[in-house]
């Protein structure tokens, strides 16, 4: 497998226009066209890829792959400003240089703007707004307890939200590079929730363990005893980082289906 | 929408369409113990990706559900019986202390319950029809002797971490042969699993007395350089397939395995590919050092993002192959 999403400038085309090149996305359509039934199939399969767009108030990220990795890129965006204020703030400032919980909150700003600047760089057409505005106002950023609570909810939403996303992307490509940027975002909350309670690293609110938790109960919980991390529909986890987004800046992942 | 007269009115366009369908019926037949059969019936796009995928199939990708069900089940064996020793052998306790015990037999529970998941009665394989594979041991004799495996709490732990690594790279490395079926989903929730356990390892040996400060919750770019036996996990080594206990090398390298009366098939190790090192810092043609505006270090850039593996890779002599007996 090719280490690369796509070339980037001369095969722009492919990342709005998919029609145009996989052979295997015209069978698809050849084929769901001569259906009798089909009507739904074809409308839903035009849909795909559509340009962002701004509807009452909401920053839609659109369908399709691009609507995936705009998605991502929000969510990516509402991570980096976390990290990005909380080395603003007091209780960062105030520990030690040489802490090991500094160098891991280090690490974990420098993994999140770089997922960042890596979407912003990669999505070279229908990408949505650079510049979401959070709205961190619930979190206190003097308090090891509220920083590392935020941290953990913000870590623990990523990875559920990779995890209930991965199938709506159709392109083998983009699904790899989810999964390189989802297990480093599991090692994230792992090393966070260690940070906050040692062993915690999972337990029953992220994963179904000897039974199913209420919070990992949701359309994303598994079989109790399966042993699988939670994952949530987008529409879950917009409810739940639009809490952490300024007005004008709240995304809307419907398109995701 | 009847996904299955769908799937008939295409028969009649061409013929050989439901042959090619035949194992992705099979996964549709099974989601009633995976996932809400009637959810996927009613999503349009995961039915186009079902074409998608019966169609991607001519090109190339021969690989079906149970093959890569089987494939990650050995590997969930692996672990398990690993863990087993590791327990059996008793210095999770009498050198970890409580907290490290405790972590260990929370691990393995969740082994436990993939291996259930995928293996069992009523697990996946069996439900599309497989049968699972079985009898997988940790052939604790492959650890080089120096280490003393048996008396040497810090090497178990890296040996933990080389499996758990290697496992959350498997699992990324198959995830798109699973493209358009619930499974998929299925295997991304393993996946994310194994790598917080991957990290949680991790911490364990970052925190033992003496510990190298090099120790992250990710896999650095200087684990790529890191000493026998986890070096070769982070690099791309190649040799010769998988070599169980102390055996020859086999040529050509296998792609067929059968353990316990199940088998399954790996794609041929692709040489033109090889997968990408762990301390990779370009993705998707982007060059994550330099083509970001602000600069950023090659370690950080290396450790935002995990690396997949071939299965050929994952099951080479210099990994997780070379350590099933």
């Amino acid at each position: 497998m090719s280490d690369n999403l796509q070339p980037r400038g001369a095969d722009d085309a492919t990342f709005a226009q998919p029609l145009y090149t996989p052979i295997k996305r015209r069978s698809f359509f050849m084929y769901a066209g001569a259906t009798a039934g089909a009507t739904a199939l074809v409308l839903a399969g035009c849909s795909k890829d559509s340009d962002p767009v701004t509807t009452s108030n909401l920053i839609n990220v659109g369908s399709g792959d691009t609507g995936v990795l705009n998605y991502a890129y929000a969510l990516e965006q509402l991570e980096a400003g976390f990290y990005t204020a909380l080395r603003d703030g007091a209780y960062y400032k105030g520990l030690a240089t040489t802490s090991a919980e500094r160098q891991i909150l280090d690490d974990l700003y420098y993994h999140e703007v770089i997922h960042r600047e890596f979407f912003k760089a990669a999505i070279t057409s229908g990408r949505i707004s650079d510049s979401l505005k959070p709205d961190f106002s619930k979190i206190d950023f003097s308090s090891r307890t509220s920083v590392l609570g935020a941290a953990k909810a913000f870590e623990d939403l990523g990875v559920a939200a990779y995890n209930g996303a991965g199938q709506y992307i159709t392109s083998p490509l983009y699904l790899t590079l989810a999964g390189k940027i989802v297990s480093v975002e599991a090692r994230h909350a792992a090393i966070i929730r260690d940070l906050v309670q040692e062993g915690s690293f999972i337990d029953n609110s992220v994963v179904t363990l000897t039974t199913a938790n209420a919070s990992a109960s949701a359309s994303g919980a598994g079989p109790a005893s399966s042993s699988v991390e939670r994952s949530m529909t987008p529409n879950e986890v917009t409810a739940a980082a639009n809490a952490y987004l300024a007005d004008g800046s709240k995304i809307d992942a419907s398109g995701l289906k | 929408m009847d996904f299955f007269k769908i799937i008939d009115q295409l028969a009649e366009v061409d013929a050989d369409l439901l042959g090619r369908f035949d194992s992705r019926r099979a996964i549709f037949n099974s989601l009633g113990s995976l996932a809400k059969r009637s959810a996927m019936a009613a999503s349009p796009l995961l039915v186009g990706a079902l074409f998608n995928k019966a169609y991607a199939g001519e090109t190339g990708i021969k690989s079906t559900a149970v093959d890569v069900l089987n494939y990650a089940l050995t590997l969930e064996l692996l672990e398990q019986d690993f863990y087993s020793q590791v327990i059996t052998a008793g210095l999770a306790t009498s050198v970890g202390g409580a907290a490290a015990a405790a972590a260990i037999a929370k691990i393995k529970l969740h082994e436990d319950q993939h291996v259930a998941l995928l293996g069992g009665t009523s697990g996946a394989i069996k439900s599309l029809g497989g049968t699972p594979v079985s009898g997988i041991r940790f052939n604790a004799s492959a650890i080089p002797s120096n280490l003393n495996f048996a008396t040497n709490y810090d090497t178990q732990l890296l040996v933990a971490q080389v499996l758990e690594d290697t496992g959350v790279r498997a699992y990324k490395g198959r995830a798109s042969e699973l493209l358009g079926t619930d499974l998929l989903t299925t295997a991304l929730r393993i996946h994310s699993m194994e790598a917080r356990h991957a990290a949680h390892i991790r911490y364990m040996r970052a925190t033992r007395p003496g510990a190298s400060t090099d120790i992250r919750p990710w896999i650095t770019a200087a684990d790529s350089a890191a000493q026998t036996p986890a070096n070769a996990l982070y690099t791309s080594a190649y040799t010769n397939g998988i070599t169980p206990s102390t055996t020859t090398p086999p040529t050509p390298p296998p792609t067929f395995f059968n353990f316990g009366g199940g088998s399954f098939t790996i794609p041929t190790y692709d040489a033109t590919k090889p997968s990408p090192r762990e301390d990779n810092t370009t993705q998707s043609n982007v060059a994550l050092i330099t083509a970001l505006g602000t600069p950023y270090t090659a370690a950080e850039a290396a450790a935002a993002f995990d690396e997949y593996l071939q299965p050929a890779e994952v099951l080479d002599g210099s990994r997780a192959g070379g350590l099933v007996r």
